[in-house]
């Protein structure tokens, strides 16, 4: 019997050290959990049978988008908004043209690395008769997002004063490229490139369009981003995104473009040089941060066929 | 037992079964004419009795309200005792209906005595329809109204040719749609244009609404009034303007009946109007698809024609 009780405490004291041990290799792993991963910004998906394939006219319209943040930026600004379009506004009326605002969406962070905010915003319509010889009416309802984001990434480069040094001194790094994928952002930064120098360190940071959608330069912009602005985005105004900071061993180099990237295929560069005013020849670590500013348009479509109902009234 | 019940109950309520559409608009034919079979018999003794039936069968999409069938033959050789014109009306093709309505029209002939030189004598008989006839085609055009594709957005559709074949259930039929996006002199609206092939795909002939009456009384009209076709088009709620008009197709005097009615002379069978909307659509709707709705009126003849031997029997 006592044999029993001593192992069945033993039992305990195990199962509890593995449980709050656990818990402890759980929790360490949250805060060290990469969050800022992927190449999605904001997703949307239609709700299923939200329009439904088929609908009569003389009907409700209602249509309900499904909104994630999957990045690593919160979204929700005054200027985020989301339209649909694609259908004759005659037929299908009270679709407001302005669009919906995108409230308030989380993203995904340290404390919640695998999930962001979730939303869902409506729309609600009429359909007209279609007329006395349409009997189908097949458009395509398109949902378009406008939204305001940021990629924040960190590379850590080795900056070395001395590259040519004659005596063979061991380094403590190389400087040398690091390949960065994505921050949970549709703007990536892919790689950076490190040139040593005496002089100065130039590092090349290229970035590209990951996300599906179009980059527009300016937040203030986002109003033209509406499939219903009259004027709509203009070529150099898509494309392009802003460098809002460069900082790397607590100081800011001097980058080429300084504002806005340009886009070409997707694609674009920057080039930033920093003085090796730091006092010492010894290489070392320091971490490269880049902050992207930029607007974003991603679409989604749905095709929608309405069918006449005259002859079943 | 119960296995295949709940089986067949599964496949009947799991099943997403949906309604077939019926579609009356396609199609080349409106009235069909032809003899029932040996009605005229291919060769009759003279001075004898032989029947005359002809079958007519809407296969449009269109109501015949006021037609005419007429029965041409050599007075000579034959008579007919009945009406040789009269008048009919027959319901088009509809969802509830798909055969459309038929009528059969029963007359007896006679072959009179040939003259005394003659064995034998081939003569023709004909029958010709004559009736108003309408068609209605409609096709969903992109309306995109960044004309120069210098907004950079995505865009729901894009502007392009709209081929029509097999017809819209009638012998007159739309081919082809050309959609165009013109400047307005306003900056913020664009002018839909619409370029619209027509075709005669029946074996008949049109002619100019207008003269409908007066062809089918027998009477005689100008050449220049056939193969003219009416046309009216409709951007969903908007009335397009559609020319040429009638007085740039036919020299005689015939009031434009519609206003924003254009008319269409058919070359080879084939022709077309150009219509648009003037006063714009406003940029501000975005790139959207709307429904064209392509109205055509026209009155149609048609003729069918057999041979018939009158022989003096061997004695």
């Amino acid at each position: 019997m006592k044999k029993v009780f001593a192992l069945m405490l033993i039992i305990v004291f195990l199962t509890s050290c593995q449980f709050f041990g656990a818990k402890e290799t759980t929790r360490e792993g949250a805060l060290n959990a990469e969050f800022r991963t992927g190449t999605q910004g904001l997703t949307m998906r239609f709700m299923p049978n939200l329009p439904p394939s088929r609908l009569f006219d003389n009907e409700r319209f209602v249509t309900i988008i499904e909104v994630e943040n999957k990045g690593a930026f919160p979204v929700g600004g005054s200027l985020d908004r989301i339209y649909l379009s694609g259908f004759d506004p005659s037929i299908i009326t009270g679709i407001p043209l302005q669009g919906e605002p995108l409230l308030e969406l989380e993203g995904r962070s340290v404390f919640n690395p695998t999930q962001g905010g979730i939303d869902a915003v409506s729309f609600e319509g009429q359909i007209q008769p279609l007329g006395p010889a349409t009997d189908k009416y097949n458009p395509t309802v398109m949902a378009t997002a406008c939204y305001g984001y940021k990629t924040i990434a960190t590379a850590n480069v080795c900056i070395d004063p001395d590259p040519f040094s004659r005596t063979s001194e061991r380094k403590v790094c190389i400087p040398q490229g690091v390949s960065l994928g994505s921050q949970g952002a549709p703007i990536a930064i892919t790689d950076v490139q490190v040139e040593p120098s005496p002089s100065r360190t130039v590092f090349r940071i290229f970035i590209q369009n990951v996300g599906g959608g179009t980059p527009i330069k300016d937040l203030t912009l986002l109003n033209k981003c509406s499939p219903y602005d009259s004027r709509g985005l203009e070529f150099d105004e898509v494309d392009y995104i802003t460098l809002e900071g460069v900082e790397v061993a607590g100081m800011h180099p001097v980058c080429k473009p300084a504002q806005e990237i340009r886009l070409t295929n997707g694609r674009g560069t920057i080039v930033c040089s920093l003085g090796n005013t730091f006092g010492r020849s010894a290489a070392f670590i320091s971490p490269l941060n880049i902050v992207l500013r930029y607007g974003y348009r991603q679409t989604i479509q749905q095709p929608v066929e309405i069918v006449a109902s005259r002859g079943f009234n | 037992m119960l296995l295949i019940l709940l089986l067949a109950g599964c496949t009947f309520f799991g099943g997403k079964q949906q309604v077939p559409d019926v579609n009356v608009h396609i199609g080349r034919e409106g009235l069909t004419i032809r003899f029932l079979k040996d009605t005229p018999p291919k060769s009759v003794y003279e001075d004898t009795n032989f029947p005359l039936l002809v079958e007519i069968q809407n296969k449009g999409a269109a109501d015949i309200e006021a037609g005419w069938l007429i029965i041409g033959y050599e007075q000579a050789n034959v008579e007919i005792s009945g009406e040789t014109v009269q008048p009919f009306r027959l319901l088009g093709r509809t969802s509830a209906d798909q055969i459309g309505g038929q009528e059969i029209i029963d007359l007896v002939g006679h072959a009179k005595k040939l003259s005394s030189q003659m064995q034998r004598v081939d003569s023709t008989l004909s029958v010709t329809a004559c009736y108003a006839y309408t068609t209605d085609a409609t096709t969903d055009v992109c309306i995109e109204t960044d004309i120069y594709g210098l907004a950079k957005y995505q865009k729901s559709c894009k502007v392009e040719t709209k081929a029509m074949s097999g017809g819209q259930g009638a012998p007159v039929g739309v081919t082809k749609v050309e959609p165009k996006m013109i400047p307005h002199e306003n900056r913020d609206k664009v002018i839909p244009e619409f370029t619209i092939e027509i075709q005669n795909l029946g074996s008949g002939q049109s002619l100019v609404p207008e003269m409908i009456d007066t062809a089918c009384s027998s009477r005689s009209i100008k050449h220049e009034a056939f193969n003219i076709v009416r046309v009216e088009a409709k951007l969903y709620e908007y009335d397009l303007d559609c020319r040429p008009k009638i007085g740039d197709v036919i020299t005689e005097n015939i009031p434009q009946g519609i206003a924003n009615a254009g008319y269409v002379k058919l070359k080879e069978k084939k022709g077309t109007v150009i219509c648009s909307l003037p006063s714009g659509i406003s940029k501000a709707r975005g790139t959207y698809l709307s429904p064209l709705r392509v109205h055509l009126d026209y009155g149609y003849m048609d003729t069918i024609a057999k041979q018939m031997e009158i022989k003096r029997p061997a004695s």
